[in-house]
């Protein structure tokens, strides 16, 4: 069953943020990681992607650049700044908080009626 | 014969025809798309199946270009005005030209000894023909679906913007400053008797109405084609 888009919606921002954290990348590149880690069971519609880094960027939690390979294809790179660092740690304790809490709820036995 | 940069460019155009994308967005999914094409081909797919796969995976084209419209809403807004506003200067720089072309026409047929309602439906004749060839020609390059494109990539740079907004001054200083040559109403006053320029006037005032109800009617029936349609325009 496919997860809810507003799941899918609001975890796109921390993992984008944490992605570009670990260096600067590019569109294709960040849509393979997020498959690899999640094991495929995290498919990003690719073209969902774009409207999120520009909407992190009007935010000025990220900025772009276009740079040149070596075969000649031009690429937008994105990396993140120092405001998106910060706001990475908000949503990385918020994410946290969430996911301790669940865990703690269902770790407790369920009702047998 | 499947070829890659053919369909590409089909894919490109789709997009082009949904207000939501700036140009910078088209390049960048199109970069993405060509990346996924080559990956899936080193994984022995075909081209064909390769572009196939790669366009799925970008997604609903429909809901992508929503949530390209949701962060460039101003874009939507600006396009819509573009369009508004280069139909009126189209439809202005038509007019002049009508108007220049028959009056020249009318000029020669003058000096060729043509007189009085001869001249004048001469005059209409050559506006109504003038204008039918150059909607006609605007059609046909409608059809082939190369007008909207080139217009778009013509308007997207400075020059064909400078162009664009200089053209209609320019002409209107034409108009005004070089006088066009003209049999004018206080000319064909002093050639005519009272009862040849009432006839004269009354044709002319007829033909002019019918040929502004025909411009009219023409300028509503394109209205109505024209009209951008909901339904997805991306021919398989």
């Amino acid at each position: 069953m496919a997860m809810s888009k507003e799941l899918v919606a609001a975890s796109a921002t921390p993992m984008i943020l944490s992605i570009l954290n670990v260096g600067e990348n590019y569109g294709y590149a960040i849509i393979k990681q997020v498959r690899e880690l999640s094991g495929g069971q995290m498919q990003w519609s690719d073209g969902m992607l774009y409207p999120v880094l520009h909407r992190l960027e009007r935010k000025g939690l990220i900025e772009s650049f276009i740079r040149t390979s070596e075969t000649g294809r031009k690429r937008k790179y994105y990396k993140i700044k120092k405001e998106g660092a910060k706001v990475l740690k908000e949503q990385r304790s918020d994410w946290l908080l969430v996911y301790s809490t669940l865990l703690r709820l269902w770790e407790k036995k369920p009702c047998l009626t | 014969m499947f070829d890659l940069n053919d369909q590409i460019n089909k894919w490109r155009i789709s997009l082009e025809q949904k207000e939501a994308y700036r140009g910078t967005d088209i390049d960048e999914l199109e970069s993405h798309l060509r990346e996924e094409i080559e990956h899936l081909s080193e994984m022995k797919l075909s081209q064909e199946e390769s572009f196939l796969v790669a366009r799925h995976r970008i997604g609903d084209p429909g809901a992508v270009a929503d949530e390209f419209a949701k962060i460039n809403p101003h874009r939507i807004i600006t396009g819509r005005l573009f369009w508004m506003v280069s139909g009126l200067l189209a439809a202005l720089m038509l007019f002049i030209c009508t108007i220049g072309i028959s009056a020249i026409c009318v000029t020669i047929a003058f000096a060729c000894g043509f007189k009085g309602q001869v001249l004048v439906v001469l005059s209409a004749t050559i506006k109504v023909l003038f204008l039918s060839g150059v909607l006609f020609f605007l059609y046909k390059a409608y059809k082939r679906g190369t007008i909207t494109t080139r217009f778009r990539c013509f308007t997207c740079n400075l020059k064909g913007r400078i162009i664009l907004i200089s053209s209609p001054i320019i002409s209107f200083l034409i108009l005004q400053i070089i006088p066009i040559p003209t049999p004018s109403a206080s000319v064909m006053a002093s050639m005519y008797t009272p009862q040849e320029l009432h006839i004269v006037a009354i044709t002319s005032a007829w033909l002019h109405f019918f040929w502004r109800i025909v411009l009219f009617l023409t300028l509503a029936i394109l209205f109505v084609r024209l009209r951008p349609t909901t339904t997805d325009q991306v021919e398989a």
